[in-house]
């Protein structure tokens, strides 16, 4: 299955990726529309400055998931395609998958009063941080692709005379 | 053979969920004394009435998403050497590996008149159809406990209109989850919840008018009048199946570090448990849900073959809300006699306390962001070198984390 | 997406494709999605501190660096593009005044005065003495006078005491948003918004007002002055859009802005050694000068030059792989031009110093002393161009619609004489007391790559027509309509409900057209939004109201530029509710959003209507527009 990979070098910490998540999160599915809703809908990634470089921080969808082991209420759970998704109406804001995340990518929806996290906008083609981005800092790929195209440059780069 | 597993809350369950994605042809049975698995931690919703009882059973029926066979009976002897294990009902089942997770049961406060008619605990499902029956005609309850339990009762008690006292033998409430100033802002909180908070007191006796719970008097000769009483003093771990069977116990059951007992094929995880704190190194019981999750996880993934190891609890590591307040605190979150650094702002308390480099606590209140790094931080119990200084900062972010490594990479 | 209702754009369009050139709908397709902080208004580069954004969740930063908040921020960047605008427009009427005083003073020789009437009446308005005087003291008076508008007086602009209501003058004083000169008010402006200085949103929004009535100032003082250098406007039949490019002939589109370079041109093309050069050449038809945007619009207006094309789609003229030359002096004018044109044997020819473009094939130097010079040296240069131009890459769509052009306000005053030589207002004020006119819109603004190209201009004005609106149009406005056949008489016949078109029957017959005067009448360019100023404070005043009362209303529904946004601002300021279809990038700032669409009203008597959907934007003018009746005791 495809995951959502980051090349940091081409992030420019210009949070599109966050807005496009909270648009695409709102009822209304345009930047206006989810103005004016109430309650306002929330980014499910983060992108932090860390020393020199912008790293957008996502949910890895962990196969042995902490948030999953940590949740009292039965709400997290994997899906059919291993995605880490909420029964909405099962979590009770006790917060302790937001304790348990080592990423640290769940948050509380103050408004609502439970806990969010990325979804990996199943409903959709492309999730909609990677669509957002305007470098393709975030891209989509096979996990087994992708290792192979590592391969292929360190491959290079070792076989290439100085 | 079966895998067995003693026990059908968090721990057990875990452990057969571990056991059938090791093992997807095993035989797994689980024995359980309560009726359907559910979640515990919201037994305060329930007697509040925002959760009915269907709400928090567990959300799947082990017995058909893993094919795990439920057995309502009580465990009464694991014969480790026919390697049998011995039910209350009659009977016995045979096994391969067996899996004590038998949790704990609400302390006993041993004080005069702690047997009487209308005295709760607030644990079980159980017990909240008692609380339940007797706050319909009730309107005045004394909760005897300032911890999570205590504090969660009474206010699930002022949602249906009892008027509610907490007595609290430390001199703040929630210890040790929370230092004396986390846990100054909810005890105001609760105060404008209505709910009374009496601190550094004893209960002396629960005393009692034809033959009920009227009220509680303190060592101090204060008295608090009740029309019932809720006692949430503690758990401690249910080892009478451990003892009967012949497996070492000190404060909890003793196990490894791949959470075996001294008995072969016998696991324990869970409530029943002592384990090394990271933190304090001590041996120690939680009664935690995630520490009780985790531990199932990985007893029952080296019941079906692994070499897991369990790193070690923590003691204080939870997650909640309380009054309107969300908190996640973890490790020494009191903080005495270590280096202790704190923030307060509108709405929220960050405190973080090292011993040198080492992150062994945090409190979080009211911004919640990132907390799981944290708390990972002090699970890892690793000095944080470089990192410290951002921790104090609060820039610890998994950015901040990775960015070492990203460095190198990027050149 | 459907990038245009107008086939020939489109065919222009598939033209280019098979040749791969990207036009200006493959830049936006790659721009997608466009930064949501841009889009409300929540970003701001002032400062080396930023560049800030404001998270519009509510999430992320709140402030900028600076402290600046979301309403800040938006007010701040609203002003500095009514600054762009008020820039531009006072520009092209700086240099109409510049070489007015050249006229004068007889450094102009190529730029006679005109329209000597217009020159005396102007004159008279801004209380300079006419009597007995000869036109060039007249004129050189009149161009010192209109250059002392740009730099701080003393006093209001004249351009603005002596065009307005009174009612106006006073709104704004009570507001202190009277402009006293048009550039210092540009560079207050830009004081105001840099790091530091006004973070009032309110008073920002009034500095902005301000700052609009300066762009007010520069059109109307353009207009004037445009039409005593060139003459006044007046109907004559003329044809729009792709299909007006002649495969015979030297085609030269003339794109941009002021008249200075584009009637210069127009004029020359008369001349009969270059047309006899142009044949010589192999063009049989001699020269073809046609028109892009709002200069196209000025010589459309004066001299029934046809319009090629609008301001969206400038690129599909040199698609057609038969323009010869296009000619460009200041904004609206797309970089891209010179890749395109290098594509074809077209020649981009840029021709004022502070307009270069990278890869023009030709920048000439145009100046007012030898205007007549440099326009031959352009009209040469195109005919050499032609000799180079490839049959095979030829494609001209054959579509094209005639248009009834040329409305001044002097036009249409001279065509209600008609009705009523003595009292030519008393007939359009009748027929709005009785009914048959329900209202006035005006149209105005540009073509914008983010809807169908003039989609909502087609939508909506059928449903206005069809309840007696009468509709005026101004630049790229204008082109739409015209382009889509709504400016001949036969449009007033299959559009117009009954009211209307019976007037514009009565008129038209007067006129000896023979039918109705067509239903959407063409005022002029962009700074031409001057003329239909003028006909609202004429009725306001013959009413003894003010402007803030008539059942008068505007609608941009494809604003772009910062002149748009200028414009639609003093719309607003001057009374009038005014619709725009695309969502200006204010959502981020809950109180400017406010006090544009509801506290403007009772601060200055108009509004914005900000409303994407074309039906539910005509609606909502119709609803405004009786609203004004009602407020004047007439039957809505």
């Amino acid at each position: 299955m495809k995951m959502i990979f980051v090349d940091v070098s081409k992030c420019t910490g210009c949070r599109s990726c966050e807005i496009n998540c909270a648009v695409a999160h709102s009822k209304s599915k345009t930047l206006f529309g989810a103005l004016s809703e109430e309650p306002k809908s929330g980014r499910r990634l983060y992108v932090e400055a860390a020393r020199d470089s912008k790293i957008p921080v996502l949910c890895r969808h962990c196969d042995e998931a902490p948030c999953i082991n940590s949740c009292v209420s039965g709400c997290l759970y994997k899906d059919a395609d291993s995605l880490v998704r909420r029964h909405k109406e099962r979590c009770i804001g006790c917060w302790s998958c937001i304790m348990a995340c080592p990423f640290g990518v769940i948050s509380q929806d103050k408004a609502r009063h439970i806990a969010v996290k990325c979804d990996r906008c199943h409903k959709l083609d492309t999730p909609a941080c990677v669509s957002g981005c305007p470098t393709r800092a975030l891209f989509m790929m096979e996990a087994d692709d992708f290792a192979h195209e590592k391969r292929l440059k360190i491959a290079v780069s070792e076989t290439t005379p100085v | 053979m079966s895998y067995l597993i003693v026990g059908g809350s968090v721990a057990g369950i875990s452990a057969a969920k571990a056991i059938r994605r090791k093992d997807p042809s095993a035989e797994i049975k689980i024995i359980s004394e309560e009726n359907k698995p559910y979640c515990r931690p919201m037994i305060p919703l329930l007697l509040s009435g925002e959760r009915d009882g269907s709400e928090i059973l567990w959300p799947e029926d082990i017995e058909k998403t893993a094919w795990v066979q439920v057995i309502h009976d009580r465990a009464t002897l694991i014969d480790h050497e026919s390697k049998s294990l011995k039910l209350a009902g009659g009977g016995a089942l045979g096994y391969r590996k067996i899996l004590i997770a038998t949790g704990a049961k609400p302390r006993k406060l041993d004080v005069k008149g702690s047997d009487t008619k209308g005295v709760f605990t607030f644990r079980t499902i159980e017990d909240v159809i008692k609380i339940r029956e007797m706050a319909a005609n009730a309107k005045k309850a004394v909760v005897i406990g300032g911890g999570f339990t205590g504090i969660k009762a009474a206010e699930a008690l002022t949602k249906k209109g009892i008027k509610t006292t907490v007595i609290e033998i430390m001199p703040h409430i929630l210890h040790p989850r929370l230092d004396s100033v986390g846990a100054g802002i909810v005890a105001s909180a609760l105060a404008a919840e209505g709910i009374e908070l009496v601190l550094n007191e004893t209960v002396h006796e629960i005393a009692s008018v034809n033959g009920h719970a009227a009220g509680v008097i303190t060592t101090s000769s204060k008295a608090f009048r009740a029309d019932f009483v809720v006692v949430a003093v503690g758990t401690s771990p249910n080892m009478e199946l451990a003892e009967k069977s012949g497996i070492s116990m000190g404060k909890g059951i003793i196990v490894n570090d791949n959470l075996a007992t001294n008995l072969p094929d016998v696991y324990s995880a869970g409530d029943a448990v002592q384990f090394r704190d990271i933190v304090t190194g001590q041996d120690s019981v939680s009664a935690l849900w995630s520490n009780a999750a985790e531990m199932g996880r990985i007893a029952g993934s080296n019941m079906a073959g692994e070499n897991l190891k369990y790193g070690g609890l923590l003691s204080v590591k939870n997650a909640t809300e309380i009054a309107g307040i969300s908190m996640i605190s973890a490790g020494e979150a009191s903080g005495t006699g270590h280096e202790v650094y704190s923030h307060t702002g509108p709405g929220y308390y960050r405190k973080l306390v090292f011993d040198r480099d080492v992150l062994i606590g945090a409190i979080f209140m009211g911004d919640l962001s990132g907390a799981g790094i944290y708390v990972n931080l002090i699970n890892n119990h690793a000095p944080l070198e470089g990192l410290k200084s951002l921790a104090i900062e609060n820039k610890i972010d998994y950015a901040a984390l990775l960015s070492s490594h990203v460095a190198e990479a990027i050149k | 997406m459907v990038r245009s209702e107008d086939k020939a754009t489109l065919a222009a369009l598939e033209q280019g494709k098979k040749l791969g050139i990207r036009t200006v709908w493959d830049r936006y397709e790659a721009q997608l999605p466009q930064c949501g902080f841009g889009e409300t208004g929540l970003c701001c580069r002032n400062c080396m501190q930023g560049p800030c954004r404001i998270d519009p969740f509510g999430q992320g930063a709140r402030e900028g660096v600076c402290g600046a908040n979301a309403d800040t921020m938006v007010a701040r960047g609203l002003a500095r593009a009514v600054a762009g605008g008020a820039a531009s427009h006072g520009a092209h009427a700086k240099h109409l005044a510049h070489t007015l005083l050249k006229s004068a003073q007889g450094k102009a020789k190529d730029y006679p005065i005109k329209d000597e009437a217009k020159l005396r009446s102007v004159a008279a308005r801004v209380g300079i003495d006419t009597a007995g005087r000869k036109k060039e003291d007249i004129a050189a008076e009149l161009a010192s006078l209109a250059l002392a508008e740009f730099s701080e007086k003393d006093g209001p602009l004249e351009w603005i005491t002596s065009t307005l209501t009174k009612g106006r003058i006073e709104t704004a004083l009570k507001l202190g948003v009277v402009p006293v000169g048009i550039d210092s008010t540009v560079s207050e402006l830009m004081h105001r918004t840099t790091y530091g200085v006004d973070a009032d949103p309110v008073n920002l929004l009034l500095g902005s007002v301000k700052g609009a009535l300066s762009d007010y100032a520069g059109c109307h003082l353009a207009t004037d002055l445009a039409d005593i250098l060139f003459g006044t406007p007046s109907p004559a039949f003329t044809k729009s859009n792709l299909g007006v490019l002649r495969e015979d002939a030297v085609n030269v589109a003339l794109h941009g802005h002021n008249p200075l370079l584009s009637d210069m041109i127009a004029q020359v093309s008369g001349d009969k050694d270059l047309i006899d050069i142009a044949v010589a050449a192999g063009a049989k038809g001699g020269l073809n000068i046609v028109g892009v945007c709002c200069t196209g619009n000025e010589v459309m207006m004066r001299h029934k030059i046809p319009l090629a094309t609008s301001s969206v789609s400038q690129e599909a003229a040199i698609l057609t792989g038969a323009l010869d030359a296009m000619v460009v002096d200041y904004q609206c004018i797309m970089p891209s031009l010179a890749g395109v044109a290098e594509c074809f044997h077209t020649k981009l020819i840029t021709t004022m110093p502070i307009a270069k473009i990278q890869g023009a094939q030709q920048a000439i130097e145009f100046s007012e002393e030898n205007a007549r010079d440099s326009a031959r040296e352009i009209i040469m240069s195109a005919i050499d161009a032609f000799k180079k131009r490839d049959k095979a890459k030829v494609n001209i769509p054959d579509i094209s619609s005639e248009a009834l052009v040329g409305f001044s306000t002097e036009a249409i005053v001279s065509a209600l004489s008609l009705l009523n030589k003595e009292d030519p207002l008393k007939p359009l004020i009748d027929n709005i007391v009785n009914g048959n006119i329900s209202g006035i819109c005006l149209f105005a603004g540009c073509n914008t790559v983010k809807v169908p190209q003039d989609r909502n201009y087609i939508e909506m004005v059928k449903i206005l027509l069809r309840n007696n609106v009468l509709v005026l149009a101004t630049g790229c406005a204008s082109g739409a309509f015209a382009r889509h056949g709504f400016m001949t008489p036969a449009a007033a016949e299959k559009y117009a409900g009954d009211g209307l078109k019976a007037v514009l029957t009565a008129i038209g017959k007067a006129a000896g057209l023979g039918g109705p005067l067509p239903p959407v009448l063409h005022m002029g360019s962009c700074v031409d939004n001057s003329r239909p100023v003028d006909v609202a404070t004429a009725v306001a005043n013959k009413l003894g109201v003010d402007i803030d009362q008539l059942p008068v209303v505007a609608s941009a529904p494809e604003p772009v530029t910062e002149k748009a946004v200028a414009i639609g601002t003093w719309a607003v300021a001057l009374g009038i509710p005014t619709h725009l279809g695309i969502i200006p990038p204010v959502l981020g700032s809950r109180i400017v959003t406010e006090v544009l669409t509801k506290t403007a009203k009772d601060l200055v008597g108009g509004f914005f209507i900000v409303e994407p959907d074309p039906e539910k934007a005509a609606a909502a003018l119709l609803e405004t527009i009786n609203d004004r009746r009602r407020g004047l005791g007439l039957s809505a």
